[in-house]
């Protein structure tokens, strides 16, 4: 059995197995697995506007994801998605609400590229670093994120506090820079495009260029890419920068189209879900694309199984945990399996 | 004096996941689901609590929890050998959506629960110490248990055979086999007593100054331990000063915001600090093998 398809097995097995768990949970709520499992499938795909939520919901994961498996796809940890996310999301909101009068489509432009441009600078330090002068890129992105996430909560709270009511935020970004939304019903915006170009980028970058082709050897086996003349050093960087640069986009998409301001709680996670994603599926970017449909679907799910049945909207997540939990567990015991068969035969 | 308590206060909660986590990464596990254990420990301190009206099963019901959260990570990571990464983040989520979920199930409330049957944790009185009351009076009891813990990890740490098996079992595994103890135990034994230092923690966070639990209060106290853990890098002494420099960071911060600052950018200055130790012991490093290659 190849490989990629023993994975692929496992995943589904795994799936399957957390939503029997999950099934037995809902008994407690006293509703039936069947029913629950229907009103979470029509709860995130049974209309045109749910469909587009569902959608709205992926961005963020699916590009943290990917951005995350890039990094690690080439041997370098980058665990600072999540600082890399908020620096972005708040450089792009501050820009949108200091600069009034900019033409929109130069508006639109200036701020997604500003915003992948704070992302990557951010990546790019620790990855600069670590080639440099060796520094563990693990902890140095582990404190980044921290600092990060401080100071972006104390700018909101300090000089960019809101004039608007709520607070913890900033003001609403000149119109001129929003990405529409599609629809008033569902948080899927214009700024989706954008998402999907990207997409389609690192997949092609990740499986089918020559680039991806010398990270997967440096992760792999990094004496034979040394001898075949790969250029350690700046693949390394240049993996760190794209990485930034993609959870970058996740923030200033999220301003830009979902939210149209700063929050501080504009990422409850999403960088760390992409995260335990991209690992599960190790490092495959057609893997990402998939399961994180799967978690925004239970997720959007999970939110009308709340409303309906009264199960509250946690357990998806909880199951999605499980499988992510039950994943790993078979990867290791079908390595030892396969370990113990060589060893045998 | 209101700094010096408040950061003793905070101290206490970051301290205990810290030595905890220090002795897991001497075994060559950092462990990063302490901020998970936290919150599900401060949870169970609460429904313990409440439901029997006393600290001492808020207390058991938090180490009892923490131990199994623990259980499961040990089994993953030490018998599967599974990425700490993935399920250290994904104990971290599961914590967080469960207590929502059992504060909804059991409780009926979305955000926060408290109740006039919760007991809270007993303060030290220590009668009337003059000018020295403030320094040492009506401090929580856990604050006294943190302060022997710490003494007895000191010990433990450099002058027994089970701190030196500790740091056998991350060095050199198969050497510490060899030598007929079992790495596995110790890895276990680690972990074990790390579940029990967080518990403890967690029911202080819960039970310990307050009386009540809010969804995601650990508010990122674990991380700061688990921060405080990377850089001490398995030595006691820098492990120490790390958690007493975030400690004393959180309770300047908060102690700020009464002058209108914002303990937001205190916070980050630990951090900073430990970015620029950090490049500086890289440049100091890479400088040294760049003068020794040269000879």
């Amino acid at each position: 059995m190849s490989e990629k398809y023993r994975r692929f097995l496992i995943v589904v097995i795994s799936f399957l197995l957390a939503l029997v768990v999950g099934g037995l949970l809902m008994l407690f709520y006293k509703v039936s697995p069947i029913d629950g499992y229907k009103i979470m499938i029509l709860g995130a795909l049974g209309n045109k506007y749910m469909i587009y939520s569902t959608f709205a919901r992926m961005v963020p994961i699916i590009l943290t994801g990917l951005a995350v498996a890039i990094s690690f796809h080439a041997g370098i940890w980058n665990i600072g998605a999540q600082g890399q996310l908020y620096l972005a999301a708040f450089v792009v909101a501050a820009m949108g609400v200091s600069f009034h009068g900019v033409p929109t489509a130069m508006y639109l432009l200036l701020g997604v590229a500003v915003g992948i441009a704070v992302g990557g600078l951010w990546a790019w330090l620790p990855g600069y670093l670590r080639v440099k002068y060796n520094v563990n890129e693990v902890v140095l992105t582990i404190m980044l994120n921290s600092i990060a996430i401080y100071f972006t909560t104390y700018m909101t709270n300090g000089p960019f506090r809101t004039s608007q009511g709520s607070l913890g935020a900033t003001n609403v970004i000149d119109k001129g820079m929003w990405f529409r939304h599609i629809n008033p019903l569902s948080n899927l915006n214009t700024g989706v495009f954008v998402a999907i170009v990207a997409v389609a980028l690192i997949v092609y970058l990740m499986l089918f260029a020559k680039r991806g082709y010398e990270w997967k050897m440096m992760r792999l086996n990094p004496r034979f890419s040394i001898y075949g003349g790969v250029s350690f050093k700046r693949n390394m960087i240049l993996a760190m920068v794209i990485s930034g640069m993609l959870a970058g986009l996740a923030g200033t998409l999220l301003v830009m189209g979902d939210y149209h301001r700063f929050l501080n709680g504009i990422s409850p996670g999403y960088s760390w879900t992409g995260m335990i994603l991209a690992m599960m599926v190790n490092y495959d970017p057609i893997g990402v694309i998939i399961t994180s449909f799967m978690y925004a679907v239970m997720i959007s799910g999970g939110l009308k199984m709340e409303l309906i049945l009264g199960i509250p909207q946690e357990l998806v997540q909880i199951i999605f945990v499980l499988a992510v939990m039950f994943v790993t567990a078979g990867y290791s015991l079908s390595n030892k399996l396969s370990n113990r068969m060589q060893e045998e035969g | 004096m209101y700094i010096y308590r408040s950061t003793i206060n905070t101290l206490v909660l970051i301290l205990l996941p810290a030595l905890g986590g220090m002795w897991t990464l001497q075994t060559g596990m950092l462990n990063i689901s302490q901020e998970g254990s936290m919150l599900v420990a401060a949870f169970f301190a609460v429904l313990g609590s409440y439901i029997f009206s006393s600290f001492w099963m808020g207390l058991l019901f938090a180490i009892i929890a923490s131990l199994v959260f623990n259980l499961i990570y040990a089994f993953f990571c030490v018998n599967l050998r599974a990425n700490i990464w993935v399920i250290g983040m994904a104990l971290n989520i599961l914590a967080s959506s469960l207590t929502i979920l059992l504060l909804k199930s059991i409780f009926g409330v979305k955000g926060s629960f408290t109740s006039d049957k919760i007991q809270q944790i007993p303060f030290v009185h220590l009668g009337n110490l003059g000018i020295f009351n403030g320094i040492f009076n009506d401090f929580s009891s856990i604050v006294w248990l943190t302060l022997i813990i710490v003494i007895l990890f000191k010990y433990i740490d450099s002058h027994t055979t089970f701190g030196f098996h500790l740091k056998a079992a991350g060095k050199n595994w198969r050497a510490l086999d060899t030598a007929g103890v079992s790495s596995l135990k110790v890895r276990y034994m680690s972990i074990l007593i790390n579940a029990v230092l967080v518990g403890i923690s967690g029911a202080y966070l819960s039970i310990g100054y307050l009386k009540i639990f809010n969804k995601d209060m650990s508010a990122g106290r674990g991380w700061i331990a688990v921060a405080a853990v990377i850089f001490g890098n398995g030595n006691f002494t820098w492990t120490i000063i790390a958690t007493v420099a975030f400690g004393f960071m959180d309770a300047l911060g908060i102690s700020l915001q009464t002058y209108g600052l914002n303990s937001n950018l205190t916070l980050m200055f630990p951090y900073l600090a430990i970015v620029a130790a950090l490049i500086y012991q890289g440049v100091k490093s890479s400088k040294k093998k760049a003068i020794e290659e040269k000879q």
